[in-house]
């Protein structure tokens, strides 16, 4: 994934994307962990964003992983480690919150969620994100598994637990399909032809994503072959062209292609 | 959403009287009243409607409506209405689920559902439903296939629109995610109305359920459960999403919807035969009624006319074509009656005011002739003491 750096500190990857409309007036900002955490409480906004994300009246009496508790979570993880240690980790996909209600005005939704697509893109793959969210898991307890709570397990993004969707008959929102794969698929081989999805795809995802693939492979070939060139110079001492051969290197191996 | 959409003409202007669905079209339309195709669809960005804010649900409404439009001009869909429910009375949404545009659970919510869709209803869209978006076709006879092309294309231009603002929920396990796990998968729903009197007559319609339940089909009422259906009138549909694709759907749907007419085809077969008396009884009465009652309610008046339009199929009368029948089940309808008349009208009011549009339609309506006298009494078709058992379930 590509590393944004915090526009506070501008040295720690940032991990919370935060979307502030105040007066129809949008800020965006691009945190690191402790930065957020450190904003959050002198800005005042902390509440919102609980309130936001729906963890607010869960957050002192449940146990589930509130965001206040991810960040606090997340600070001493970092704090036990020393210094070089990667802290980075990344909330699950609900780290984009909306203030103020939803915009009234028009171009506004277009100019956020353009600042959206981004995030988008990248938790377009569910493994993907099914893969970061147990990574984050393990970063936020390296060591002390018992400090993890006992959980009832709930969908992170909309809190619904595995007993609720059974009474209920339906899940809260998508991201249950992650967090309890396992027991739906169990429902689905007994009252579906199978558990595997066999028919359309979305077909311009589909689309964009080969697209990305074929960008993506052509850059890696060109890393490749200006690799293959580079060694070839510095075996015939040609340090001039190595040079000029390593700065085209960096420019193309930081060349971003959305959707890593 | 601030956005202001124009001062809502009453709901009937937005639609035509006659609907798709209720002209002419399709195959096996002896049997087959209109198919559909409905595909659930949701955003991924969004919890599912039972479960998201307020200003989310506006957003999806006011996003979905803006996909639907910028679809119709590629589509050649420009006559596209957008209806957001806060503008329109209780009646007037209920006006929109006898037309099948929309369902109980969906007009009684307060913010943010709606429903779009063409002036003919071929095509429509109902928005935070269920699920954020419910695209669905709805076409006269037999003709999935047709209903499944015309939602594919519009679920293609729905998805590139919100391709670049988050996307469907889709995964490559369980594939078009739903609020509802039971529809995830394809999301498909192919369904089929059906006329089914003589299975009803002849007892075999429990038959023809359990065969469809063995089919991994649904067969139940249009209007009404179990005993209580209505005008004979039934749903074929399919209960598998997951686990194969649309195009198995739509064969095993089809296929079945077949057999059914087979089955009622035959079944109408032995009403000119051994249920001859029985059933010239139900047809003599029905339009007995319809032609000298002053007052009749939407379920009487359903029932009456289904027989009607059986006997109009067996040929023992002329004047009620299929194409009026199914205007009239429609036109009939209390929240209809409501919305023709623009207000809200006392249920007695209603009985009259419906009998008074039925009557001309009714005045065309000629039995043959041996509905005139008593016919002579064959023995074949003494009383069957079968007959007794059947009242209850006309
Ligand atoms: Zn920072
Ligand atoms: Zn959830």
């Amino acid at each position: 994934m590509a590393n944004v750096l915090c526009d506070v500190c501008g040295e720690q990857a940032a991990t919370v994307f935060v979307t502030k409309i105040v007066n129809n007036e949008t800020t965006r900002q691009r945190l690191c962990e402790s930065c957020a955490r450190h904003r959050a409480t002198t800005e005042g906004w902390m509440q919102h964003l609980l309130q936001d994300s729906g963890h607010l009246d869960t957050a002192q009496t449940d146990d589930i992983m509130s965001f206040l508790e991810h960040t606090d979570a997340a600070l001493e993880a970092f704090m036990d480690q020393d210094g070089s240690a990667e802290a980075e980790f990344e909330l699950p996909s609900s780290t984009i919150f909306n203030f103020g209600g939803f915009p009234a005005d028009e171009d506004l939704v277009d100019e956020m969620e353009e600042a959206e697509m981004e995030e988008d893109l990248r938790a377009d793959d569910f493994d993907a994100v099914n893969e970061a969210l147990e990574a984050d898991q393990h970063q936020l307890f390296p060591h002390d598994h018992t400090l993890r709570p006992i959980p009832t397990v709930r969908c992170s993004k909309c809190s619904t637990t595995w007993d609720r969707l059974r009474q209920d008959g339906r899940v809260g929102c998508s991201h249950c399909y992650i967090v309890f794969e396992e027991q739906l698929r169990d429902v689905m081989n007994r009252v579906q032809r199978a558990a595997e999805h066999t028919g359309k795809h979305p077909r311009t995802a589909e689309k964009r994503r080969r697209r990305l693939e074929h960008l993506r492979a052509r850059r890696d070939h060109r890393l490749e072959m200006l690799n293959r060139r580079l060694q070839e110079a510095v075996a015939a001492e040609k340090y001039e062209d190595a040079a000029k051969l390593r700065d085209k290197i960096k420019i193309v191996a930081s060349t971003i292609v959305s959707g890593e | 959403m601030a956005t202001n959409y124009p001062t809502p003409p009453l709901l009937l202007s937005c639609f035509e009287r006659t609907a798709k669905w209720m002209r002419r079209g399709g195959r096996e339309n002896d049997i087959v009243i209109s198919s559909r195709v409905r595909l659930a669809r949701n955003l991924r960005r969004y919890e599912f409607p039972h479960r998201a804010s307020a200003p989310d649900l506006l957003t999806i409404r006011h996003r979905t409506f803006q996909a639907l439009h910028a679809a119709g001009e590629s589509s050649g869909l420009t006559d596209l209405r957008l209806l957001p429910f806060e503008e329109f009375t209780g009646w007037e949404r209920q006006s929109l689920v006898d037309r099948h545009l929309s369902s109980r659970e969906h007009i009684t919510e307060e913010i943010g559902r709606g429903v779009a869709a063409v002036a003919d209803a071929s095509l429509s869209a109902l928005v935070n439903e269920e699920d954020h978006i419910r695209l669905q076709s709805l076409l006269p006879g037999l003709q999935l296939d047709t209903a499944y092309s015309l939602v594919d294309k519009l679920d293609d231009a729905v998805e590139s629109f919100f391709d670049q603002r988050g996307g469907y929920a889709y995964s490559n396990v369980f594939g078009y995610l739903t609020a509802c796990p039971t529809n995830a998968g394809t999301g498909m729903r192919a369904s089929v109305m059906l006329h089914l009197p003589a299975l009803e007559i002849t007892g075999k319609i429990d038959k023809a359920r359990n065969w469809a339940d063995d089919n991994k089909l649904t067969l139940r009422g249009t209007f009404g459960e179990g005993s209580k259906i209505w005008g004979h009138l039934h749903q074929l549909s399919n209960q598998l999403t997951l686990g194969t694709d649309e195009v198995e759907i739509l064969l095993d749907a089809e296929n079945a919807t077949r057999e059914l007419c087979t089955m009622e085809r035959q079944a109408r077969l032995s009403l000119q035969g051994k249920w001859a008396d029985e059933t010239r009884d139900r047809v003599g009465r029905a339009y007995g009624t319809l032609r000298y009652a002053r007052r009749i309610s939407c379920r009487e008046a359903t029932d009456c006319l289904s027989y009607l339009r059986l006997g109009h199929e067996l040929n023992w009368l002329k004047g009620l074509t299929r194409q009026r029948f199914n205007e009239l089940i429609v036109w009939i309808r209390p929240a209809y009656l409501q919305v023709l008349h623009g207000r809200s009208i006392s249920s007695e009011e209603r009985d009259k005011l419906r009998m008074e549009l039925l009557r001309p339609h009714i005045n065309r309506v000629r039995l043959d002739s041996s509905f005139n006298g008593t016919p002579a009494r064959t023995p074949s078709a003494a009383p069957n003491p079968e007959t007794v058992k059947q009242e209850d379930i006309a």
